[in-house]
């Protein structure tokens, strides 16, 4: 096993790890533990995949972690990919994030590199925070003033991209402003009765849709 | 109780009572009442006492504008209790008043200080003696003002602040603002009103027809999509047509395509003596009394009137059983004189040209003045209209309108007088502005001292500067100008209108704070070892686990672990990112080997130092570039804006949140990365400056051969969801060989052995490199590059400064910023000194005059006041070879 190119940034390429056993986690876990979540492991990653009182907060605005997606920065003109799994937000003409289900970064990278684009595995370094439920535009407009989306700006003052994603919005942010931003987001979620929500719950809602 | 039979228009839910205290006294009121109709209705009369003279103060607007009703509300000052809804249990006190509302022992100030508290009296009274202005002005705040803020106070709710972005937005929700609003949202547009009252419907909601008028079109508005906010006070119109709107707990700021302004007018007192008598109100204040919370105002009234609205009160004061004494319409007939008489500060009489009119209630109002300071901060110009005697806003900037009254449609009012003062004898007070308690005398004296303009007069006087923003008082005082001077009040203008256009509290404008702080993957495995955290820029760090020194100790006796993925981690690649990194640093990258690593210190163009980091060559057009903790952004920005300009074909990507960064460093470091890796660790396979890439606990990671803390050590970078358990296998595995966790002022203590610099500490904005004694990074031979003819400039000049090691008596430890003297004189400074175990001696950094920086010379530090002795030195103090390091 060699280690080449910027596989260093990869998240996926730890997978064949031999003796060593590993897990990758979230930034916001420790807050998540605090709020008795509950983990289960998912491709590579320690998730949250429920929290007490979900339902509750379901049906107002739910804030769910998904910072296990895979995302790939890409510099230069770019086409997105035709995979519907793939979400795909053009930031500026030379510029785009895509998001997609973890563990597919590699074989993404290698088609997006052959278009000539110049292709960074940020999976590691960003988190996701998803917005869900009928209060989410509004809880989103407690922390940003961004509007039209997708948008770049910040949100509680980081620097972040927010997308739209049909039930709900997604906050795309660099990872070491997890634990904050989930406290912020938590915080502003509660005068509407909203809270953490684990992905099981978010997964059932999203196939009932 | 002056309550009356319930009625169509009330506010009131008579089947539950509140109950609530006044001044320790339980009071009870309906819901749906105010604290001041409560009140009101209870039989309180004075509500607050002035500003300066301490007067008997009572309800005026009722509308939440004047400064009237002012009192502290469950420890909250300055609370209007007429627009304050009523609430169980609420306790609500009189401020400003030593005493009692009904008897203020400052009162004694109206009677007797008057002539000694002209405007601007504080600065022309009390400045002599001038030691004595403390006291002063201590005396002065505590006699005059508002409510006391109780500078330890917590905050009393939670605040919260939403933006919205609408296509109109519609400010006013009156039957005009209704109708505007209804109109923008059948055209497809997005549509918010905002209305300060609790209801919206405007002066619909003082008549039973038009309660109902009002209820329907709310109706059709929500219907037609329209976001209707009640208790929403829009508070200014700002750039890029922003509203901020108060929502009481909530701050929302709008920001709008369109904004219509409907906030209707502002009704005016009229200028007479006795016109702050407890009594004298204007049309609206008996209207919401009567229509609003079914109260009887007073038993007979007396009423002068520029306009409609005087008329209307007429008839609701009389459905309420008020007996109308007399009824003076300014559009019939203008009087000469008015004059209101009281005791103890009510009103017991009104005398027009000499007759004398028994009453308990005068209603007076002037010609409505069209609200429109929010157009006017938006930036609308404002003319005087002088067959109606107010102003109006005109030329309108696009993407603001206005409607209905607040657009100038308010009929054909009377155009009352500047003031309504007899000729000769002068039976009280006459006041323009409540607010500041300012009379028509002050501001004729302001005059003749030479504050001729409306803006000089305001700064002197106040006059437009008190709670009202002006609502009440800006037209009498133009008036009261225009007459004085002779001149028109078109000449006269108006002041330049700020928001806020009503007061608003600091809490709601402080709304949530949202402080960010970075954490790096390892932050909880840190607090877990007992770390005692800091904050460097917006990173928590660990600064020690309890032993700074015992954590130095096992780096240089084992190994040490920290974690040091604060540091920012660049990416620059592409075809010219080695002549990218050549133009920008001054010393060289485009000759090093693949693999290899260099230290490098950035400059502006200045040649001061502005950051420093490594360098490592992963290809021929690949660099990792690392940077201080609190530089990362900073040199992408540096780097993307001379890019900019220089096109060369390189991307820039910031993988600091990417990629975790441990140090581990000590003798045990190599044996210890060699159980972690199949990498050749050994002295030759992976040399000092080496980067190479290999799995380090089973994960993928950028190894660089550094030494910040002076012993043989590596930084493994690595994605950093697998900090933990990286950082978990690293102490299990290390175990035997006495590996441990260290802090950043372990750090500090080592590099400072090592002197190497910390950028922020060691250097300031004034420091360049060969002061800063780093002429070996020049690379004087290549090309050109940021800082070079200011590097050239400082050679040229010769050297002033030199930064250099010191150390002294382990006994002595001065202190960081402490001053090297020289015969008395400060001639450097320190900016890193510690008690260094490994050293035996007291070690540190610092600039000294040039002719100092010589190996073994002598200077002298402050310590304690006292200069110690210390001996320069241009080495590191530990390891001065670099053995340990390069082993």
């Amino acid at each position: 096993m060699t280690v080449g190119g910027l596989d260093f940034l990869s998240v996926e390429r730890a997978e064949a790890a031999g003796e060593f056993r590993l897990l990758a986690r979230s930034s916001m876990e420790q807050r998540q533990r605090d709020a008795e979540a509950v983990f289960a492991e998912r491709d590579g990653w320690l998730t949250a995949v429920s929290f007490p009182e979900e339902t509750a907060h379901l049906a107002s605005v739910g804030i769910a972690d998904l910072s296990h997606l895979g995302k790939l920065e890409i510099r230069g003109a770019s086409q997105p990919p035709l995979d519907p799994d793939v979400v795909w937000y053009q930031v500026h003409p030379e510029r785009a994030l895509c998001i997609f289900p973890p563990g597919r970064a590699a074989a993404l990278q290698q088609g997006l590199v052959r278009g000539g684009a110049h292709v960074i595995d940020q999976s590691a370094g960003l988190a996701i925070l998803a917005l869900v439920g009928p209060h989410a535009r509004a809880l989103l407009r407690r922390l940003t003033d961004l509007d039209e989306l997708p948008a770049s700006g910040h949100a509680a003052r980081v620097r972040a991209d927010v997308l739209d994603r049909g039930s709900g919005v997604w906050i795309v942010f660099g990872q070491d402003y997890g634990h904050y931003l989930w406290e912020v987001a938590v915080d502003a979620a509660a005068p509407f009765g909203g809270g953490p929500i684990g992905l099981d719950v978010l997964e059932q809602e999203e196939s009932a849709r | 109780m002056t309550r009356l039979p319930p009625r169509a228009t009330e506010r009131l839910d008579r089947s539950q009572t509140v109950a609530f205290t006044f001044e320790g006294r339980t009071v009870q009121g309906y819901a749906g009442d105010t604290i001041g109709s409560a009140l009101y209705a209870a039989g309180q009369r004075i509500f607050s006492r002035s500003f300066k003279y301490h007067r008997p103060r009572g309800l005026l607007c009722c509308s939440g504008h004047c400064p009237n009703c002012m009192m502290t509300v469950d420890d909250v000052p300055n609370v209007r209790v007429c627009a304050e809804p009523l609430r169980e249990g609420a306790a609500v006190r009189a401020q400003n008043v030593i005493g009692s509302l009904e008897r203020d022992l400052l009162s004694v100030v109206d009677r007797v200080a008057g002539p000694f508290m002209p405007p601007g009296f504080y600065y022309k009274t009390f400045i002599r003696p001038r030691r004595f202005w403390p006291l002063y002005e201590k005396l002065l705040r505590g006699a005059a003002g508002l409510g006391r803020v109780d500078p330890h106070a917590e905050r009393t709710g939670r605040f919260d602040t939403e933006d919205r972005r609408v296509d109109t937005l519609v400010v006013g929700g009156g039957r005009d603002g209704l109708k505007a609003s209804i109109a923008a949202a059948s055209g497809g547009e997005s549509v918010a009103l905002v209305d300060e009252n609790p209801e919206v419907g405007g002066s619909l909601l003082l008549s039973e027809t038009g309660v109902s008028q009002a209820r329907k079109l709310c109706e059709q508005a929500r219907r037609a999509g329209v976001d209707v906010l009640a208790s929403a006070r829009a508070i200014g119109l700002y750039e890029g047509k922003l509203v901020p709107v108060d929502c009481g707990e909530l701050l929302i700021r709008f920001r709008a395509e369109r904004v219509i302004v409907v906030a209707g007018t502002a009704e005016q007192p009229l200028v007479f003596p006795g016109n702050d008598l407890v009594g004298v109100v204007l049309p609206q204040a008996a209207r919401r009394l009567v229509n609003h919370w079914a109260v009887r105002p007073a038993e007979s009234a007396v009423v002068i009137t520029a306009d409609d609205t005087g008329l209307e009160a007429v008839e609701d004061l009389q459905a309420a059983g008020t007996k109308i004494v007399a009824v003076v319409d300014l559009r019939q007939r203008e009087p000469r004189a008015i004059a209101a008489r009281g005791r103890r500060g009510a009103v017991t009489a009104v005398e027009i040209d000499g007759q004398r009119l028994a009453c308990d209630l005068v209603v007076a109002s002037g010609s409505p003045q069209p609200n429109y300071a929010l157009l006017a901060h938006a930036g609308a110009k404002v003319e005087h209209d002088p067959a109606r005697g107010v102003f109006i806003p005109t030329e309108l900037p696009a993407g603001v309108e206005s409607v209905g009254a607040a657009a100038g449609l308010i009929g054909a009012p009377a155009v009352p007088a500047a003031s309504y003062e007899p000729a000769r004898r002068r039976p009280g007070k006459s006041f323009v502005c409540l607010c500041e308690d300012q009379t028509t005398k002050d501001l004729k004296l302001a005059i003749n001292e030479g504050f001729d303009s409306i803006e000089l007069s305001k700064r002197y006087t106040t006059v437009t500067m008190g709670p009202c923003q002006g609502r009440l008082c800006h037209l009498n005082s133009i008036r009261t100008y225009a007459a004085e001077t002779a001149s028109s009040e078109a000449s006269i203008g108006t002041t330049t209108a700020r928001p806020p256009w009503a007061p608003v509290s600091l809490q709601l404008l402080a709304g949530r704070a949202h402080e960010p702080a970075r954490r790096t993957a390892l932050h909880h495995r840190h607090r877990e070892h007992g770390a005692e955290m800091i904050w460097t820029g917006e990173w928590r760090r660990p600064y020690s686990y309890g032993d700074p020194a015992g954590e130095a100790a096992v780096v240089h006796d084992a190994v040490g672990l920290i974690d040091v993925s604060t540091l920012g981690k660049i990416l620059v690649a592409g075809p010219e990112a080695a002549a990218f990194l050549e133009r920008i640093y001054p010393n060289r990258f485009g000759n090093m080997e693949e693999g290899r690593i260099r230290y490098g210190v950035l400059t502006s163009d200045a040649g001061r130092i502005m950051d420093d980091g490594t360098l490592a060559r992963l290809s021929p057009n690949e660099y990792y570039v690392t940077t201080t903790s609190t530089g990362a952004e900073g040199v992408i920005e540096w780097f993307e804006w001379w890019n900019a300009t220089w096109q060369h074909d390189v991307e820039i990507i910031n993988v600091t949140s990417a990629l975790a960064a441990v140090n581990i460093a000590g003798p045990s470091s190599r044996e210890l990365l060699g159980r972690l890796t199949d990498l050749d660790v050994t002295a030759e396979g992976f040399r000092y400056l080496d980067a190479k890439r290999a799995y380090v606990a089973g994960i993928p990671s950028l190894l660089l051969r550094i030494g910040f803390v002076g012993e043989l050590g590596y930084e493994v970078h690595f994605p950093s969801p697998y900090a933990v358990d990286f950082w978990n296998t690293v102490l299990e595995r290390g175990a035997d060989l006495g590996v441990d966790v260290f802090g950043l002022e372990a750090q500090r203590i080592l590099r400072l052995e090592k002197a190497h610099i910390i950028i922020g500490q060691d250097t300031d904005s004034e420091s360049n490199l060969l002061e800063a004694s780093m002429p070996w990074i020049l690379k004087l031979d290549k090309d050109d590059f940021v800082g070079r003819w200011s590097t050239e400039h400082v050679d040229r000049r010769g050297l002033m400064t030199r930064l250099v090691g010191f150390e002294m008596d382990a006994a002595q430890l001065p202190l960081e910023g402490g001053q090297i003297v020289e015969n008395g004189r400060i001639v450097g400074r320190v900016t890193s000194v510690r008690r260094s175990e490994a050293v035996g001696r007291t070690i540190g950094l610092a600039w000294v005059p040039a002719e100092s920086a010589q190996e073994g010379a002598e200077i002298d530090i402050q310590v304690d006041g006292r200069p110690a002795p210390a001996t320069v030195t241009l080495k590191p103090f530990y390891d001065a070879e670099g053995e340990r390091l390069r082993a």
